[in-house]
């Protein structure tokens, strides 16, 4: 917990910038999608791990990911409002 | 009746043991070595793959913790080349948050000495590197730092 609450700034700065990667329409998203899984999970945020792993997924399949990119920044700001507590 | 002693609890006074963690994600790299280094291990930090060759023979480390997807070499290949290149002299362990069935094909595959999922738990992460660590050592090789 307490590496968690330490790291989360961090993880949280560096999902936005994976997100803003990934949003461009000539950006390589299954990249920073697979990424940002491995951090997420590595913060053991199971939620963003798994919304992630779906987006990089959904990206080498072909398939749209804006949705579940929109989820996944939802789900990064839910984290930063609530900071510790969602910990 | 008595049992038989861990034998890690029998280890000598030796070195503190050094763990290279390979990964391209700075923190990852930052997250494992935080925990690593609070257990008392010598942490080297290597974020570039190609370099890992270096520092095993600069640092001649007890283990080697490293990232299964990279984008420039995975984890299974890169074991192929320091093996290649003479380099390796301790467990090479795959670390990642993939599915165990997942990393225990790839570490079959590749030779490696094993696989550790990723973790934030100090406890899950401190046994299954200690597994690595004293699985087979001689006393005097090692001691728990």
């Amino acid at each position: 917990m307490e590496m968690r609450k330490l790291f989360l700034p961090r993880f949280v700065a560096q999902a936005r910038s994976h997100l803003a990667r990934a949003s461009d329409a000539a950006g390589p998203v299954a990249r920073e999608m697979h990424a940002l899984a491995g951090e997420a999970a590595v913060m053991e945020l199971v939620d963003v791990a798994g919304l992630a792993r779906e987006a990089e997924g959904r990206a080498r399949a072909g398939e749209a990911t804006g949705e579940i990119l929109r989820r996944i920044e939802a789900a990064i700001g839910e984290l930063e409002r609530g900071g510790e507590e969602n910990l | 009746m008595r049992t038989a002693p861990n034998i890690a609890d029998t280890l000598q006074p030796g070195p503190r043991p050094t763990i290279i963690v390979v990964d391209d994600s700075e923190i990852c790299r930052d997250i494992a070595a935080y925990l690593l280094e609070d257990m008392g291990y010598e942490v080297i930090s290597v974020g570039d793959p190609f370099a890992l060759a270096d520092a095993l023979r600069a640092s001649r480390p007890a283990l080697v913790l490293v990232d299964v997807n990279m984008p420039k070499v995975g984890g299974g290949e890169l074991l192929e080349l320091v093996k290649v290149d003479g380099a390796l002299n301790c467990p090479f362990v795959l670390h990642s948050d993939r599915p165990e069935e997942e990393l225990a094909g790839l570490a079959s595959r590749y030779g490696a000495s094993g696989f550790i999922r990723k973790t934030a738990d100090p406890d899950k992460l401190r046994t299954e590197v200690e597994r690595f660590l004293y699985a087979g050592s001689k006393p005097g090789a090692l001691r728990r730092p």
